[in-house]
């Protein structure tokens, strides 16, 4: 039987009070963040728009986030994350740490996959964007249903339940080699990936998936390189491959971000709907962003960012997507200014144009209020 | 005319040091507060200090104990925030200060002047306070203190640009000021984000960060 979700946030509330009470001779940390954001779409809304949350008014909505550490020793630690968002309480984050070498780590729970650049800042305090880059995009994007774009490439936060190996290198002291390897649960779904379904702590999935991510840095800039395989059907016939690459630079006061991700995912050929004789049993999703930051003062930063993302191959029936190439391509210009230290004012503007999808081209404004302790 | 270069030079050195001081107080106080919390704030020096100084144990990050020295003289001699009767006695003592070597005993204790200024702690590489702390030299010793290891004086330098390049890569600054209040925390926390896959902390990075960390948060431990 499915745990209910606000079962599951009380016991982890729980948790976490009795983990701070037992272990108040350990050092603690407590961190969180809040964020009220608006979003206003300019232009023709004839077309479907995504619903109204079920909380906040139309698209102004919260998100909150508290997280404990405990460092029960030098070597270990329990992270919980509780947030309360766009679909309720959720726990994000609820895993036991171990520090065995510099070049081995063990991390067992619930945990954010390293997949991606992105997925680590996922926080609405942690990136300057008024928005999160297109490959990342959940219910904040354009067109995000499952019978249109059907969200981005990786779902953010993407929290799973597994284990983790990771560990840092540091070769001819020039070259920082950080590497991760995991096997979690992995995305479920039914003739495409369901984030939704996704997110539950229990799943009817009987193999895990596996994934790992490397990254190099050097001085300023850092490369990465992530992938993540698994099956996402009870019968184990339908699988689906991400693979990405992020770059980090960082030069005085300017920093520059971009990644690539892409997912194959398998559909299943054998289902009636199709608009065309189906030749491929995969269909392929690609994102991108490139995004550069200005920071000319400690309270101002100024940022540019191009992203997108193209889905090829047939679409799936009953979709509004009727070519076997259609896109979004999306330019945004923000700014964020930090005051009183704990808060933070983002405000932006993105104009979205669509091809291969009959959806008028929007300009969309945003803004959010945030704030971190 | 080599005259006239010394009276310039006399005159630009305290309009510098003052400047250097304000951009402290709007570096580190404004950080967190609007500068009106702190204009209707009347109180005396040792009051000043001591509010100082609890700011500073919040976040010994981003306050060194020299900050808070030119930020309470910046607050009490500048600004004046300092109730009539101290405003007074602080403005008499100035004038004897100047005018006599050994001034009577004082009705309110003057904040001491500040040790010339090391690495000045910015908010961020790009701020000009750091470039001012490029421009000085590293430390003027007092006679009687130990000679600092050669390490510290290079994690005092470095540390709060390092925190800064390394931490903003997915954090706010001031997530990282206000969360490392001890030195066991501060050591916890660096281990832990260098273990995070890209983080590009490398181990020399936070043997740095640590000693930063030590050299910050001792005084209050």
């Amino acid at each position: 039987m499915m745990p209910s979700r606000w079962a599951v946030a009380v016991a982890a509330g729980g948790l976490m009070v009795s983990v701070s009470t037992i272990a108040w001779a350990v050092d603690l940390t407590f961190t969180g963040s809040g964020a009220v954001e608006y979003r206003a779409s300019i232009g023709d809304k004839s077309h479907s728009l995504p619903q109204p949350s079920s909380i906040g008014i139309d698209s102004l909505t919260l998100e909150f986030a508290q997280k404990v550490v405990v460092d029960v020793t030098k070597d270990i630690n329990v992270n919980m994350k509780v947030c309360f968002g766009c679909h309720g309480v959720e726990l994000d984050q609820g895993y036991a740490e171990a520090h065995v070498k510099d070049w081995l780590s063990i991390r067992t729970g619930r945990f954010n996959v390293p997949l991606g650049e992105f997925n680590v800042r996922h926080d609405p305090a942690n990136f300057n964007a008024p928005s999160k880059p297109l490959p990342y995009a959940m219910g904040d994007m354009l067109h995000y249903r499952s019978a249109e774009f059907n969200l981005g490439i990786v779902p953010t936060p993407y929290s799973d339940n597994g284990i983790e190996l990771f560990g840092t290198f540091w070769i001819a002291h020039k070259i920082l080699l950080d590497y991760s390897a995991y096997v979690v649960r992995g995305f479920v779904g039914n003739n495409d990936l369901n984030f939704i379904d996704s997110r539950q702590y229990v799943a009817n999935k009987n193999t895990p998936s596996v994934g790992a991510r490397l990254v190099a840095t050097i001085g300023p800039v850092s490369l990465g390189g992530s992938f993540s395989w698994g099956y996402y059907d009870p019968n184990n016939r339908l699988s689906y491959l991400i693979y990405g690459a992020d770059l980090y630079a960082r030069w005085r006061t300017l920093t520059l971000r971009g990644e690539f991700i892409a997912r194959q995912t398998d559909y299943d050929k054998s289902l009636p709907g199709y608009l065309f004789k189906p030749k491929e049993s995969y269909f392929l999703k690609a994102g991108y962003y490139a995004e550069l930051e200005w920071t000319p003062l400690t309270w101002l930063s100024l940022l540019a960012r191009a992203d997108g993302l193209v889905r090829k191959g047939m679409p799936l029936p009953d979709s509004a997507i009727t070519e076997d190439s259609a896109g979004i391509v999306r330019a945004t210009g923000g700014v964020v200014m930090r005051f009183l230290g704990n808060f933070m004012v983002k405000a932006g503007y993105e104009y979205w144009h669509f091809y291969g999808a009959p959806f008028e081209d929007q300009h969309v404004v945003r803004t959010a209020l945030i704030f971190t302790y | 005319m080599r005259g006239l270069l010394t009276c310039l030079v006399l005159l630009a050195v305290p309009a510098q040091a003052a400047s250097t001081a304000q951009k402290l107080y709007e570096g580190k106080c404004l950080y967190c507060h609007s500068g009106a919390s702190a204009a209707r704030l009347r109180m005396k020096p040792a009051d000043w200090r001591r509010l100082v100084e609890r700011m500073r144990s919040h976040a010994p990050l981003l306050i060194s104990a020299r900050d808070s020295e030119v930020i309470v003289r910046y607050l009490v001699n500048e600004l004046k925030l300092v109730p009539s009767e101290s405003a007074r006695a602080v403005s008499h003592l100035r004038r004897e200060h100047e005018t006599s070597p050994q001034p009577p005993g004082p009705k309110e204790e003057l904040p001491p002047p500040p040790a010339v200024a090391g690495a000045e702690r910015c908010c961020s590489p790009s701020s000009e306070c750091c470039a001012t702390a490029r421009a000085q030299p590293l430390k003027t010793l007092e006679p009687t203190e130990p000679a600092p290891e050669p390490e510290d004086v290079e994690a005092d330098a470095k540390g709060p640009r390092l925190l800064a390049e390394k931490c903003s890569k997915c954090h706010t600054a001031n997530r990282v000021y206000t969360k490392i209040q001890s030195i066991a925390i501060g050591y916890a926390v660096i281990d832990r984000m260098r273990r995070k896959a890209g983080s590009g902390i490398s181990p020399a990075d936070a043997d740095l960060l640590k000693r930063f960390i030590r050299l910050r948060v001792s005084v209050e431990e």
